[in-house]
């Protein structure tokens, strides 16, 4: 029997916005489940929805019916303790949101001691264990602004993984870096998935997506048109939608 | 040589009571602008909160304050509350320009700290609250004192702006510094000009330095994320 990490089940969102008169239907009906250590690639057209639906793992974004459960505890149950459900979900943001008044060591340690509690000089030392883990032990004290975008999304994920989440989110993690730092990023996330991290992967990296994904997902207008591993996928897309997708940024 | 040794005689003379009102001034603006920014921090933070009722009171309230003349607010804390025979709203004068300048305070640092919060970029809030940081976390570990450091050069030009509107409450018999000086032409009418200059100087000599520290503060604290060491 497979062992299920997240489990989303007929969620349902619809935007309404002032600017536009039709409300936008960002999810529809959507249901699925990661397993735990599965590696899910989530991508489709711009306003398909994946990154409503990422955001929504982790409560960033409320839905309007429907429920999300992370290893079996419901996100939608009002008795729940989000904030602590939270800290078992990582995500990691396309524009990085390091805090921009911390120094990168502070950026990590921060969350762990107003959080989980940890006395300082326990995260300072996790802390530092993550900055070598990704890659820039030596950056420590450098402020985000000072930081490239690689490192800084680089301090990003150890910020996200000092929480010891079971889940990372990553959401559109390299859209923003410079084209010689995506490798980088991208080598350190296919290193976590290697390590059996469950992760919800929205990307526009398709080479990544081959390598490291154990399943894609393809979504359309909020709803998941085609699911299939990596190489069915992309040699072989059921539908027109997929395959017109597929065509275009290939 | 004899108009300066005139004048130096007028300085010589009036310096102990336009120093007197300096203080007065320096009293009034200081109580004002401790309690003015209480409660304006207090109001900003909570017109961020995005609870509707709570945020339309709130801009009511500034609205009031901000589209008003000082000097109106002045008269009516003054004048007409006492008339409602509330036993607690009989202010004397002092009282009376302290809570109205106070109130007056509030309405700018309201706005200045609601807008430094929002200019804080939302993938803040989202980074604080997705680790699991509680709303009063995010606000107190990362959105405010991002925000904070923000507020340190309008601030710095409202509490110029308190520090002289102090010369408004002259017509409700605050011996402060207009007043002290008015009270010295009528006994010098001839020197009004330097008398009325001297006045400026004394308000110069308290603003400047409030200036000069926001600049200093805003280098030392204001560029955020830049070390200065």
């Amino acid at each position: 029997m497979k062992d299920v990490m997240i489990k989303i089940d007929k969620v349902c969102k619809t935007y309404h916005l002032k600017s536009r008169p039709d409300p936008i239907r960002a999810l529809d009906n959507v249901t699925n489940q990661i397993d735990r250590g599965e590696v899910v690639v989530i991508i489709g057209p711009s306003g398909s929805g994946k990154s409503t639906l990422l955001r929504s793992l982790n409560g960033l974004q409320d839905i309007d019916s429907g429920s999300i459960f992370i290893d079996g505890v419901s996100l939608t149950d009002k008795k729940t303790n989000l904030n602590l459900l939270r800290t078992q979900v990582g995500m990691v943001f396309q524009n990085f949101n390091l805090y921009q008044h911390k120094t990168a060591l502070e950026n990590i340690v921060l969350p762990q001691t107003v959080v989980l509690k940890r006395s300082r000089a326990e995260a300072e030392e996790i802390a530092n264990d993550l900055l070598k883990k990704v890659g820039i032990p030596e950056l420590g004290g450098n402020y985000p602004t000072m930081l490239s975008g690689g490192q800084q999304q680089r301090v990003a994920i150890a910020r996200s993984l000092a929480m010891n989440p079971k889940v990372m989110l990553f959401d559109e993690a390299t859209s923003a870096l410079d084209p010689e730092t995506v490798g980088g990023v991208l080598e350190l996330m296919h290193g976590l998935a290697a390590d059996g991290m469950t992760m919800a992967v929205v990307t526009h990296e398709m080479g990544f997506a081959r390598e490291a994904a154990d399943r894609m997902i393809f979504m359309d207008a909020g709803a998941i048109v085609e699911e299939n591993t990596p190489d069915a996928f992309f040699d072989n897309p059921q539908s027109e939608r997929a395959k017109d997708f597929l065509r275009q940024i290939l | 040589m004899e108009w300066f040794a005139n004048k130096w005689a007028i300085i010589d003379q009036l310096w102990p009571f336009l120093l007197q009102g300096l203080w007065t001034t320096f009293m009034v603006s200081i109580i004002a602008i401790f309690f003015g920014s209480t409660l304006g921090f207090t109001l900003g933070i909570f017109k961020t909160l995005q609870i509707r009722p709570l945020e339309k009171i709130i801009n009511g309230y500034l609205h009031i304050l901000r589209g008003s003349p000082y000097l109106v607010q002045l008269y009516i804390i003054y004048f007409v509350l006492p008339a409602l025979d509330v036993e607690w709203l009989k202010f004397d004068s002092f009282t009376a320009a302290v809570v109205s300048l106070s109130l007056y305070t509030s309405s700018y640092v309201t706005e200045i700290v609601a807008s430094a919060i929002f200019a804080v970029p939302t993938g803040q809030t989202e980074a604080s609250r997705s680790v699991g940081m509680s709303k009063a976390q995010a606000y107190r570990y990362v959105i405010l004192p991002q925000a904070l450091k923000m507020t340190i050069p309008p601030m710095a030009s409202v509490y110029v702006i308190v520090i002289k509107s102090t010369a408004v409450l002259s017509v409700i018999g605050i011996a402060e510094l207009t007043r002290q000086g008015e009270v010295a032409i009528m006994r010098m009418p001839g020197d009004i000009m330097f008398i009325y200059s001297l006045i400026a100087v004394f308000y110069f000599v308290y603003c400047y330095p409030v200036l000069r520290f926001s600049k200093w503060a805003e280098t030392r604290f204001g560029s955020v994320g830049v070390d200065l060491e």
